[in-house]
C-alpha cells in the first residue's frame, strides 16, 4: 500500500532514506531541489551544533574581554558631579579646572596645586588603594578612591567623624 | 507533504538558542532581577561636604528633594550670611520664625534643660570671641584670606591658627550673654525676642536636624533604604538591597584614616560623633583650643573624653547630645545616660584610649583596636 502522508511516518534520522524510490513524490521542477525534502537529517544537526557553538562563543567573549572593572581608581568630583576616573596604575598629573592640580605617583594621590586661600587640601595625607578622600572645600573638589581595598573587618557604609 | 514541524522546528530551535545566548552575552553580566546599586548625590553645604545614598524606584526624585531641603536649611541658618533668618534675628534682637527655625529653637530649649546647660545655643558671642566663627565659618575662602600662606602652610584640615587668645576679662564680659533662659520664645506665635547682645547659633544641631529631614523625605518617597553622611553625621533608614545591617565606623581621633570600631545598625538610626579633635585652633606654641566650648566657663573643653558618639532615633537629639556629653566629661556622661534610659546609646573614647559603650550596643559595636567596657543601666 502506498503511503499517502509522509509526515505520519517515522523516518529514522541518520539512515538513508528507506522510502522506496517509487513512493517518493515525483521530482518536478521546484520539487527537484532539496528544499522540499522535509525530513530532519544530518544537516539540520550540523546547523544546530554550529549555532550552539556560536552562542557559546558570543557568551564568552564579553567575559574574557571585559576591562578589569574592580580595580581601585581615583574618582574626582567637582561640585558633586563626576569630573573623571583615573587608574592608580599610571603615574599622571591631572589638572582640575583652572583651580587645582592633583597627581598620581606610585599609586598615591595628592593635591599638588590649589588656588584656595587655605591650601588645606595640599596638606591632607596622600590617599591610595586602601581608600580615603582629599577635599578642597572652597573649590568643591573631592578626590576619592573607588573600588578601594576592603578594609580589615569588612566594608563600611559610612564613618562617623 | 510539506511539514512545518520538520522544516522549521530545527531552525526555530537553533535560532532561538542563538538569540538568547547572544542577548545574555550583550547584557551586563552582573545585572540580575532586583539588584539595586542605588543613586548617590554629593552636596557642598553647611561648610562641609555631604554624601547621600538612596535605594528605591524614586531615588532620583528623593535625592532632588533632599538636596533642596539641605540647601534651604543652609541659607536659613547660616549665621554669616546677611540674608539668612538667623542673621536677621541676631541683628534685630528677635523676630518671627519660620517652621524649621521654630523647631530648632524648641529642640535647643529642650536640650538646654535636659543637659542642664551643657548645650546652649546662645554660645555664639563666645565662639566669635575665640575666632571659631570666622575661621571655621561659612565663608571659608574669605575668612581665611587674612592668613598668609606661610601661616596656613603647615595646617591640616581641622586646625586654624588662633589670632588672639581671649583674656579672662574678655570672657567674663561676654559670659552673662550665654544663657538660653534669657531667650523669650513664644511657641504659639513662633516669635523670639533676645536681650541686647544675646545671639543664637544652631550650628550644634543643624546637621542633625538636616539629616532627620532627609530621612523623612526618603521615607516619604517610599525608598527601600537610604543613608545620609552630612559632614560625618551618619543617619540611615530602611535597609540595603541585600538586607544586611548598615556598617558604620567611628573615626579614631588619633588617626583619621582608621576607626575605633564598627557599629552595626539593624534599624533606622543616626550615629553622630563629637570631639575636640574635629576642629581646633592652635597657637604658636602648638597648644590646641578645641571648638567645643563649655558654656559655663567660656573656655574650650579639656577633660577625659577624646570623642563621644551618640546612637539614637533622632538626628537633632543625637547632634545636640554628642557635644553636650563632650562638655560633661566621662563620669557625668555615664550618669546622664543612666538618668535617661532608652533615650540613646553611646560610645565614649577617653584620653586613656579606653572605649566605654552603653549596654544597648554591647552586641552591635566591635573594636579591633581597643578594649571595650560595657556600662549597664542601674
Amino acid at each position: 500500500m502506498r503511503i499517502q502522508d509522509r509526515s505520519q511516518r517515522h523516518i529514522p534520522i541518520f539512515s538513508r532514506s528507506t522510502v522506496p524510490e517509487a513512493d517518493l513524490p515525483p521530482k518536478t521542477g521546484a520539487s527537484r531541489s532539496t528544499f522540499s525534502d522535509t525530513r530532519v537529517c544530518r544537516a539540520d544537526f550540523v546547523l544546530i551544533a554550529a549555532l550552539g557553538i556560536l552562542s557559546v562563543i558570543l557568551l564568552v567573549i564579553p567575559i574574557v574581554t571585559a576591562a578589569k572593572p574592580d580595580s581601585p581608581a581615583l574618582l574626582i568630583r567637582v561640585d558633586g558631579k563626576e569630573y573623571g576616573t583615573y587608574s592608580l596604575d599610571n603615574d599622571q598629573t591631572i589638572p582640575i579646572g583652572d583651580t587645582n592640580v592633583c597627581e598620581i605617583q606610585e599609586g598615591k594621590v595628592k593635591m599638588i596645586k590649589a588656588d584656595c586661600p587655605d591650601k588645606i587640601c595640599l596638606h591632607q595625607n596622600a590617599i591610595d588603594e586602601d581608600g580615603g578622600t582629599i577635599v578642597c572645600l572652597p573649590n568643591k573638589i573631592v578626590l576619592s578612591i573607588v573600588n578601594a581595598n576592603v578594609p580589615e573587618g569588612g566594608e563600611l557604609d559610612g564613618v562617623a567623624r | 507533504m510539506f511539514s512545518y514541524r520538520k522544516r522549521f522546528l530545527p531552525i526555530l530551535l537553533s535560532g532561538s538558542f542563538a538569540l538568547t545566548a547572544s542577548s545574555s552575552a550583550a547584557s551586563p553580566m552582573t545585572a540580575c532581577a532586583g539588584q539595586d546599586d542605588g543613586k548617590e548625590r554629593q552636596i557642598f553645604a553647611m561648610t562641609t561636604v555631604m554624601n547621600l545614598k538612596a535605594y528605591g524606584d524614586d531615588a532620583d526624585a528623593a535625592l532632588d528633594d533632599a538636596e533642596e531641603k539641605i540647601r534651604s536649611l543652609d541659607s536659613l541658618l547660616s549665621t554669616g550670611t546677611e540674608g539668612s533668618e538667623v542673621y536677621q534675628i541676631n541683628e534685630n534682637g528677635g523676630g518671627r520664625l519660620s517652621d524649621d527655625t521654630a523647631a530648632l529653637t524648641e529642640a535647643s530649649m529642650d536640650l538646654y534643660q535636659m543637659t542642664e546647660g551643657a548645650f546652649d545655643f546662645t554660645i555664639y558671642p563666645i565662639m566669635d570671641l575665640w575666632g571659631f566663627t570666622r575661621l571655621f565659618g561659612e565663608n571659608v575662602s574669605s575668612s581665611a584670606s587674612s592668613l598668609s600662606e606661610t601661616e596656613s602652610g603647615g595646617l591640616s584640615d581641622n586646625e586654624r591658627l588662633i589670632s588672639h587668645v581671649p583674656t579672662e576679662d574678655e570672657i567674663d564680659a561676654l559670659l552673662p550673654l550665654v544663657d538660653s533662659s534669657k531667650v523669650s520664645y513664644d511657641a504659639a506665635a513662633k516669635t523670639m525676642a533676645l536681650p541686647e547682645g544675646v545671639k543664637i547659633d544652631f550650628g550644634g544641631i543643624a546637621k542633625g536636624y538636616a539629616s532627620q529631614k532627609v530621612m523623612d523625605i526618603f521615607k516619604g518617597h517610599g525608598l527601600t533604604g537610604g543613608l545620609a553622611d552630612l559632614g560625618g553625621n551618619i543617619q540611615v533608614t530602611g535597609k540595603k538591597p541585600d538586607g544586611s545591617a548598615w556598617r558604620v565606623g567611628i573615626e579614631d581621633p588619633d588617626d583619621s584614616s582608621a576607626v575605633l570600631g564598627i557599629l552595626s545598625l539593624e534599624k533606622d538610626g543616626t550615629v553622630i560623633t563629637s570631639g575636640g579633635y574635629e576642629r581646633y585652633l592652635v597657637d604658636l606654641d602648638g597648644k590646641h583650643y578645641p571648638h567645643i566650648i563649655d558654656p559655663a566657663t567660656g573656655y574650650p573643653v579639656e577633660n577625659d573624653l577624646s570623642s563621644v558618639s551618640i546612637l539614637c532615633d533622632d538626628g537633632t537629639l543625637a547632634d545636640g547630645l554628642s557635644t553636650s556629653l563632650c562638655v560633661m566629661g566621662k563620669e557625668k556622661a555615664i550618669r546622664f545616660w543612666k538618668e535617661h534610659p532608652g533615650l540613646f546609646d553611646m560610645v565614649l573614647f577617653d584620653t586613656d584610649k579606653q572605649i566605654t559603650v552603653s549596654e544597648g550596643l554591647k552586641d552591635s559595636f566591635v573594636s579591633a583596636k581597643y578594649d571595650v567596657t560595657v556600662v549597664n543601666a542601674d
